[in-house]
């Protein structure tokens, strides 16, 4: 399944867009059932030229048994929103609306059950998420005109049901465990497929360093995202 | 192994690797570009040097708008002085009622042809009839302060025949008779059908300058000047057809046009001006789901069609000044097999967009050429979406020149009016 969906990514490849996932994660265990964590994340676009976006993000956990885990979270998101280009009937740039800078605000509840079956560990999570954007005012130009104005970015806020199924492989006497999982983002439809591949990299002792490459398939949505290729680097931290 | 020591490091080198490029685009030489002088389009005081039509033959359904169809059996003199006009009236079939310089005829004659002559600041003329009939103006020059000059109550065909050589004026007053039943100042409920190759001056301050009820058709040789200071320079329900002339079209009135067309527009041939400096009307109107303010607003234009607008030939320019103000605006279909048209528009969009041409249909361009220049909006758009252009030579986000420009000569000619345009 990963390599035919490599072939759809390659057969798609004249959309695509490359990028850098960075982030830093802290995790404390309060108790045997929970745990907060903090997370730092910054995301890169334009062939990693671009910065993409910057966000953090506080998590609870709590372990319902040990095959199911509920959580609960918050994100603050700083995006910088790609440009918008409107043309008119015969292709000319009647409005151009650069690239800006915006918060979005982030909640999210999920539910995920895993089983392990010999070396392999299954994980399916499900996961609401509602994000928020509020309005903002950017400038727009008016080719017609001749002139910048102001454009009203309305705010809006948006539902997300996001389904992540992931395999995990313990490998006798290593201490780097790979992994793949898929996942589905749904509101009215799917709006976007995420696959990744990667691997877990415990260096010593309540630390991990994850390396994994994502690509990601954009059905319909209305963010004007491109299909995106993104290599990902994290960093985990348990105290 | 400390490993924070290892990957903040990465981290921000990563960071400073990724955050410093812009991935917008660059649109620099577009912004700001100095917009070119559009061609200047201004009245040319000379007519045009035309051939005469070729007239149909009587079983064409045309026929009866040339006025070599219509044989007068009965010619009635009118000679306007200031005060009084002088009636020679040879026919019993024919009432006259006079009040100084204002006459009424009530015609039960068939093929009655007035001659109008003389000069009157306070006169009109007003026809009554269920026949064709036809007005030869010969050096008229007439003014009625309250009204039209003017009137045909009559829903048959009105030829308006300017004898060649002569200067005719009507000019209308701003002060309205109450319930009139003109529209302008040249008004008739019949079809008007302007011919001969003298030049008539519509001056109006009182609704339209020329309009009907029914269609209205110019041929060569025709030399129409109209000021509309109140309304439309031509209204027509029923079309209007130019097959021919020299018409020239000033427009003043908020809201007007210069061409008015509850049917189609049509254009054959001839050289039609229109310059229209007006901006949009504000009127105040019941409040109702359609106008929950009270308010509506009325959009001037160069031309107006509620049918289409369709361009076989000949030459046409129009230039809208006024903010909102079209040139074309069809609520239909714009069609251009041949021709020569220049729409200049260069007022701001402030209620709607100042468009060079507007169809709420197609706009379908196979022939002749296409000068749009629009200041401040796109130059042509079309609410179907359905556009088709020949040989586009030039396209900017606010100029499209397209088509074969078969006479070079002429925009030199437009931008310089002591040129005569042949």
């Amino acid at each position: 399944m990963f390599f035919l969906w490599l072939a759809i990514a390659g057969s798609r490849a004249e959309n695509n867009d490359g990028g850098l996932q960075i982030s830093a994660e802290a995790t404390h265990k309060i108790n045997r059932r929970l745990t907060l964590s903090v997370e730092g994340e910054l995301r890169t676009r334009n062939n990693f030229r671009t910065m993409d976006r910057w966000s953090i993000e506080v998590d609870g956990a709590y372990k319902l048994c040990s095959h199911a885990r509920i959580g609960a979270g918050y994100t603050f998101l700083y995006d910088n929103n790609i440009e918008k280009i409107d043309r008119d009937d015969f292709g000319m740039v009647s409005r151009w609306r650069p690239s800006y800078w915006g918060v979005r605000h982030r909640f999210n509840v999920s539910l995920t059950g895993s089983l392990g079956l010999g070396r392999l560990t299954f994980s399916l999570r499900e996961r609401w998420q509602y994000t928020y954007r509020p309005e903002k005012t950017t400038d727009c130009y008016d080719f017609h005109n001749d002139l910048w104005e102001d454009r009203q970015i309305r705010g809006k806020g948006k539902n997300l049901l996001r389904s992540r199924l992931r395999v995990e492989y313990n490998v006798a006497g290593s201490k780097i465990d790979p992994y793949i999982s898929s996942e589905f983002f749904n509101s009215s439809h799917l709006e976007k497929t995420r696959m990744i591949v990667g691997a877990d990299w415990k260096i010593i002792k309540n630390h991990v360093l994850s390396v994994f490459y994502r690509h990601q398939w954009v059905n319909r949505d209305d963010d004007n995202e491109p299909d995106m290729s993104i290599i990902g680097i994290s960093y985990k931290f348990k105290f | 192994m400390n490993l924070p020591r290892y990957f903040f490091p990465f981290a921000l080198l990563s960071f400073m690797m990724a955050g410093c490029i812009n991935d917008d685009s660059d649109f620099e030489d577009l912004m700001g570009m100095a917009k070119e002088e559009p061609i200047e389009i201004t009245f040319h005081t000379s007519p045009l040097d035309e051939d005469d039509d070729e007239v149909p033959s009587p079983s064409d359904t045309d026929y009866n708008d040339y006025i070599e169809s219509f044989t007068p059996s009965t010619v009635v003199s009118i000679v306007y002085t200031e005060e009084r006009a002088e009636v020679s009236n040879p026919s019993t079939g024919i009432a006259i009622v006079q009040n100084g310089a204002h006459v009424e005829a009530n015609i039960h004659s068939k093929a009655v042809r007035f001659i109008l002559t003389g000069k009157s600041q306070n006169g009109s003329l007003k026809v009554i009839g269920e026949n064709r009939f036809a007005i030869s103006l010969d050096n008229l020059s007439l003014t009625n302060p309250s009204g039209a000059v003017i009137n045909n109550q009559c829903s048959k065909t009105l030829y308006i025949d300017s004898e060649p050589g002569t200067l005719n004026t009507l000019t209308s007053g701003e002060i309205e008779a109450s319930a009139s039943e003109a529209k302008g100042c040249l008004f008739s409920e019949g079809q008007i059908a302007f011919s001969g190759r003298g030049r008539l001056d519509v001056v109006t301050s009182f609704r339209n300058a020329i309009a009907s009820d029914d269609y209205i058709f110019t041929r060569s040789g025709c030399h129409l000047n109209i000021t509309a200071r109140s309304g439309n320079g031509i209204k027509a329900n029923d079309g209007i057809r130019i097959n021919g002339g020299t018409i020239d079209i000033l427009v003043e009135h908020n809201g007007s046009k210069g061409l008015n067309s509850e049917s189609s527009v049509i254009f054959n041939g001839g050289r039609t001006t229109i310059i229209n400096t007006a901006t949009t009307r504000i009127e105040m109107v019941e409040v109702s789901d359609q106008y929950p303010d009270g308010i509506d607003t009325v959009n001037s234009a160069g031309i107006k069609s509620d049918g289409d607008c369709i361009v076989n030939g000949g030459m046409l320019l129009i230039k809208c000044t006024g903010d909102n103000s079209k040139g074309i605006n069809s609520n239909r279909n714009y069609a251009q097999k041949g021709g020569d048209v220049y729409i200049v528009t260069t007022g701001r969009k402030e209620l709607a967009s100042p468009k060079c041409l507007k169809t709420d249909n197609s706009i379908d361009i196979t022939g002749g050429y296409l000068y749009a220049y629009s200041l401040f909006s796109e130059p042509i758009d079309s609410d179907s979406g359905e556009i088709g252009l020949y040989n586009i030579l030039r396209q900017t986000a606010y100029l499209l020149e397209i088509g074969q420009c078969l006479y070079p000569l002429a925009v030199r000619q437009i931008k310089n009016p002591s040129t005569s345009t042949s």
